[in-house]
């Protein structure tokens, strides 16, 4: 007989597997140092903001756990005076939780806030909607093995995680989950999560009134950054709290890994809104840890640290991403990316020799697009591509001893 | 230009000599990136009584995101290339997905694949390694990681799955073997199934990646040993540096034993021989530290 996984008995299994696991896989780092921590100074500014009508007061800069590999780096965070925790059901396959529940034992409870995400089942990722397989059933099980994972009676902040739609947002199972769970005093608050299509989600969580925060990804780079905000401004302005998420903009401005993101610079942008309550930058060394700490020290962008964003911003939004969709458009077969890659070298980097060598190699006509009256090519990321071509085409004419 | 099978054959050479070229394209990173992606085509396997639907896209890095999330993070920083997802569908509606993870080699798919699992799983012979759990196989197999899911329990339905992660092993071709730097590890004491790989950021210092580690218990003791092993001496030499240098210790490094201070991670007892440092976290025992230390440079040296 088949049923869903998520029965007692699969519920009972997964918390003894989870129990045993922090056990032997964390027990060693985990019970090492607590009092090195303890000898760490906390005489560091920090800044609060409160978290909208759940009234928690959090520091702006709390942390994302994404790795359970050193658990010492979650606890410096703590000792350093972040309070904040943002975990989530999956990730790690669950390993995340039980390490942060190996080490909250040492602290006491009401030392720290935790929030964890539930990614409900049977979500179409397509569509961003959900099947019948999403029941209250499913959601409530996975949030029982979390609180078990996590040696908690409760969590300050649940979420429904990763939504893209308004069908998602108040999809009512889970919602009558969510309420049955803050209802019975597990969860305090109740939040989403979404990174995309985030201005749809972000009005459907205002129109629930069932959420009480919302965690966006929200950077300077997004190309729907303004939108955003408008939506952050209205729900904050009706009680929401508001974390953000990807304030890096995944860290570098190329796909080479060549342009980093000034970090500090990326995560002074979000909490320059200030209805922007906390962030939650994933550490994974201490020197990120102390990188994201200086903020609080001075959360105003500097003149530098916004041209830093403006310059990598520019040269994001002349990146090819490489999809080769135009390749079939193209009636001249051009080999597009290339070109619009030896643009980014001149307009992004002002490299123009690096642009000229690699249009050389190219071999391509004289005009390449004197063969069309009109461009065929419709760019995923709306580049006037005919435009571009013609633009940095002109390089070809110029004579070496002028490039940089 | 009208579109004919002319221009269409000459379009698909042309897009071919664009591949071709570029492959010898040194510094077109770009294109390395693309390369791979060509090459990693997944076939999925046909399962009697199941429809194979594959209507998921293919996600690369920068998509990642898209399907998991902030979990993401870990894969990127074990070298995540792509991931094919196929489903299979049985005439009930019940939905077996298979998620075929390529990572950059197969050191990279260990450590991605040893920080998911506990050494208290049910361990069986999937590709490299691998194990079963109520609705769920995982397991790697050379550069890949594997898993194979499902959100229905039954016996009939876990059989299924066994059989899809089977067929999706034997797709993948030969496991090879675990990392051999694993063997370097003495066996008294080990904990089965305890071994990890750590990319980046071990210990939360960004100058110490790409280490294997191991649990133990001898007694009473639980500890950790691990082991990193580099290009050069010299690399050790700097990693070493480093170290005392976030420890405001005044030390020059030289080859041997190294008593670190480190106020996050506790006293670190670990020794420099070539190309290699291994060491031992979390013992308090003077005794268990040496005995440990000497038998992971015997087996090294072995």
């Amino acid at each position: 007989m088949e049923k869903s996984k998520f029965n007692r008995r699969g519920f009972l299994k997964s918390s003894v597997i989870g129990a045993t696991g922090l056990v032997v896989g964390q027990k060693a780092l985990a019970g090492s140092s607590n009092h090195l921590m303890n000898t760490s100074k906390k005489s560091e500014k920090v800044v609060y903001r409160t978290l909208g009508r759940t009234g928690l007061k959090l520091p702006i800069v709390s942390m994302g756990v994404m790795r359970a590999d050193n658990p010492n780096l979650v606890r410096a965070a703590l000792d350093k005076g972040i309070k904040h925790l943002d975990t989530a059901h999956g990730y790690q396959e669950g390993r995340n939780e039980e390490m942060l529940g190996e080490l909250l034992v040492d602290y006491p409870r009401d030392s720290y806030t935790i929030a964890t995400k539930i990614h409900q089942v049977g979500m179409d990722r397509k569509t961003g909607t959900y099947s019948e397989e999403a029941t209250e059933e499913s959601f409530m099980n996975m949030f029982d093995i979390s609180l078990q994972r996590l040696k908690l009676d409760y969590v300050e902040i649940l979420y429904h995680h990763s939504l893209g739609t308004r069908d998602a947002v108040l999809h009512q199972p889970t919602l009558n989950a969510m309420k049955k769970i803050k209802k019975s005093g597990r969860a305090k608050s109740l939040g989403l999560s979404t990174h995309r299509n985030e201005p749809e989600v972000i009005a459907a969580a205002v129109e629930s009134g069932v959420y009480d925060v919302v965690l966006t990804a929200y950077n300077f780079n997004q190309d729907h950054a303004e939108k955003i905000t408008a939506e952050i401004n209205k729900a904050a302005k009706a009680g929401l709290g508001i974390i953000a998420m990807k304030t890096l903009a995944g860290g570098f401005f190329d796909r080479e890994k060549q342009r980093p993101v000034n970090t500090k610079a990326a995560l002074k942008w979000a909490l320059s809104n200030p209805n922007v309550h906390t962030t939650i930058p994933g550490f994974t060394s201490f020197d990120h840890l102390e990188e994201s700490f200086a903020i609080m020290e001075n959360p105003e962008l500097t003149e530098e640290e916004k041209k830093d964003l403006e310059g990598g911003a520019l040269i994001a939004s002349l990146y090819c991403d490489g999809c080769n969709n135009c390749l079939e458009q193209c009636y001249s077969n051009l080999p597009i990316p290339d070109i619009m890659r030896a643009y980014m070298y001149t307009y992004g980097y002002g490299e123009t020799e690096k642009a000229n060598n690699l249009l050389a190699s190219l071999e391509l006509p004289e005009n390449p697009c004197e063969d069309c009256s009109r461009c065929s090519v419709k760019c995923t990321k709306r580049f006037a591509i005919a435009q571009k071509i013609k633009d940095v085409n002109r390089l070809r004419s110029v004579p070496k001893d002028f490039l940089t | 230009m009208k579109w004919t099978p002319n221009t269409c054959k000459t379009r698909l050479l042309l897009i071919l000599f664009i591949f071709l070229s570029t492959i010898t394209y040194s510094w077109s990173s770009v294109y390395v990136i693309n390369d791979a992606r060509s090459e990693n085509e997944i076939v999925f396997p046909e399962i009697k009584g199941w429809t194979l639907i594959q209507e998921y896209p293919v996600y690369y890095p920068e998509s990642l995101w898209d399907y998991i999330n902030g979990a993401a993070d870990a894969y990127l920083s074990y070298l995540f290339q792509d991931l094919h997802i196929a489903e299979y569908k049985s005439k009930e509606g019940t939905i077996i997905k298979a998620e075929v993870y390529l990572h950059k080699s197969p050191e990279y798919a260990f450590g991605i694949y040893s920080i998911e699992r506990t050494p208290e799983y049910d361990f069986q012979s999937y590709g490299t390694q691998g194990y079963a759990e109520e609705s769920l196989v995982h397991f790697i197999s050379g550069k890949y990681y594997v898993k194979v899911t499902t959100n229905t329990a039954g016996e009939e339905i876990q059989e299924t799955v066994v059989l899809i992660a089977n067929k999706v092993a034997g797709m993948l071709g030969e496991p090879g073997s675990l990392p051999e730097l694993l063997q370097s590890f003495p066996k008294e004491g080990k904990i089965t199934h305890s071994e990890k790989f750590i990319s980046d950021n071990f210990l939360g210092h960004h100058f110490m990646s790409r280490v294997f580690t191991v649990d133990y218990e001898d007694g009473d003791e639980d500890f950790i040993l691990f082991i990193m092993e580099k290009e050069s001496g010299e690399e050790c030499r700097k990693i070493l540096e480093s170290y005392y240098a976030f420890t405001g210790q005044s030390e020059e490094p030289k080859e041997g034993t190294h008593i670190v201070t480190d106020k996050y991670n506790g006293t670190i007892h670990l020794i420099w021989e070539g190309n290699k440092i291994w060491g031992i976290l979390n013992s308090k025992d003077p005794g268990i530290v040496k005995k440990y230390l000497d038998l992971t440079g015997k087996q090294i040296n072995h």
